[in-house]
């Protein structure tokens, strides 16, 4: 298998995790720990893709499952969409400034991920809808990030074995 | 090479992606309307989520007896085998009883409406928070149309948003999309219930002069064709009148949580409807 088709699979592999985890937490996580908000466990496989994969890999895991997210939400597909674009332009430029492939490195990237998701679909949904989002639930998104940041490393080692880096970044430099 | 380089290229990009979605949020999603294209997705959506919540359905059970046998391993040590297997089944009774009553319960509800209602199991939540959306198991095949209500024995739950063959997407009472047509039951003040939080409701537009207390039930009017008449929604939490204006705000807290409800009943005739037409044409008789 040649480094193309292999990378190939792996995305493949992610986008199905992706559609898979976003459909368990929808279901699973309520049943079991309802009213506890759930921590986007969906978002990590997003995350990892943009940490550790190209810029191309990085847009098809925002574009792709997307329409997924839509059919599981009553959010605007434009919102998540521009939630998701938000989250990989602050990766993207975090990542051409500090990289630090680390449990304690995706964790953090990973909790800030979801407070900025929540923060910018929050605002846009303000500053174009008729009736948006009622008020910032500010507490609730804190929560979700401490629960990513706490239960992040449980499965990290399966994200990392999903999303071998790529050559530039085991380089040391991003494009 | 700076802290903050400039690159017009980059630049250029992002604003590419920023305007992506722009476009996108254009495309309203329309009440019942899907495009053609997202279809697959929505199906495969349901047919993985229907999977994943039997399989929870199945993970729940087990490891709810998984505890029970560690109980009764805990009492052997302690009390005789016979006792402890009595203990067990009477959990296990009491278990059933449990929902013996609880579909007692749905099944008199079903049978003493007066309308025509279709029961469902909740398979899922909203995936992304913003919103409080539930999704059942039933759909347009079951004879499911968005906008039909969504009720459970104790209060409303909200209305049918989507739907595609085999299950739908409900929109409930607290979420900021949904407007339902509502009094205070003893004053017969109306107003409308928006969704203000998760677990939080408002109801809107009474005039400042309307008698509403906190503990007042809130109760659907029935006028909007959608919801039967006088069903319970929520009891009034908090009244807050502003030193001006002609309105004031009412904080209601819905009689059924979300969070909590497996099963649910459609509406799928309200008698009501009927009502309201034959009012509607009385009043176009008259002009």
């Amino acid at each position: 298998m040649t480094e193309k088709e292999r990378s190939n699979t792996f995305l493949i592999i992610n986008i199905l995790l992706v559609i898979l985890v976003a459909c368990v937490e929808t279901s699973f996580w309520y049943w079991l720990f309802a009213p506890v908000p759930s921590p986007m466990l969906w978002l990590s496989v997003v995350v990892a893709v943009m940490l550790y994969r190209t810029r191309i890999e990085g847009l098809i895991i925002i574009y792709v499952p997307s329409l997924f997210y839509f059919a599981l939400s009553a959010e605007p597909l434009g919102f998540i969409l521009f939630g998701l674009t938000a989250v990989y332009i602050f990766i993207k430029l975090l990542k051409d400034r500090i990289f630090i492939p680390s449990k304690m490195y995706f964790a953090t990237v990973y909790a800030a991920s979801i407070l900025i998701f929540q923060i910018f679909v929050f605002l846009i949904s303000i500053l174009t809808e008729i009736k948006p989002h009622a008020s910032p639930q500010v507490w609730k998104w804190i929560a979700q990030a401490f629960l990513a940041f706490i239960i992040s490393p449980i499965f990290y080692p399966i994200l990392e074995k999903l999303n071998p880096p790529d050559e530039s970044i085991r380089e040391g430099g991003m494009s | 090479m700076g802290f903050f380089p400039i690159d017009f290229k980059k630049i250029f990009i992002i604003c590419l992606l920023v305007t992506i979605p722009m476009i996108a949020i254009n495309i309203q999603r329309n009440e019942g309307e899907l495009s053609f294209f997202l279809k697959p997705f929505f199906i495969t959506a349901s047919f993985i989520q229907s999977s994943v919540s039997n399989y929870s359905d199945s993970v729940q059970k087990t490891t709810s007896l998984y505890l029970n046998l560690i109980d009764i391993k805990k009492n052997n040590r302690e009390m005789q085998t016979k006792m402890s297997a009595l203990e067990a089944e009477l959990l296990i009774l009491k278990s059933l009883e449990q929902e013996n009553t609880r579909l007692t319960e749905l099944l008199e509800f079903k049978k003493t409406s007066q309308h025509k209602l279709l029961g469902a199991r909740v398979i899922g939540h909203d995936l992304l928070g913003q919103h409080t959306t539930l999704f059942i198991d039933k759909g347009s095949k079951d004879g499911i149309q968005p906008g039909q209500a969504v009720i459970t024995p104790r209060g409303v739950i909200g209305s049918v948003l989507n739907t595609e063959e085999d299950f739908s997407q409900v929109l409930t009472l607290t979420d900021t999309y949904s407007a339902i047509d509502a009094v205070v039951e003893r004053s017969q003040a109306r107003g409308i219930v928006e969704g203000a939080s998760p677990s939080l409701c408002k109801l809107k537009y009474l005039q400042r002069t309307d008698d509403v207390l906190a503990g007042d039930l809130i109760v659907t009017t029935g006028l909007d064709g959608i919801f039967p008449k006088g069903f319970p929604i929520g009891k009034v939490t908090k009244v807050e009148k502003k030193d001006y204006g002609i309105s004031q705000e009412v904080q209601i807290q819905p009689l059924v949580s979300t969070f909590d409800s497996e099963a649910v009943f459609i509406v799928l005739k309200t008698n009501d409807i009927q009502a309201v037409e034959a009012k509607m044409k009385e009043l176009s008789l008259k002009d």
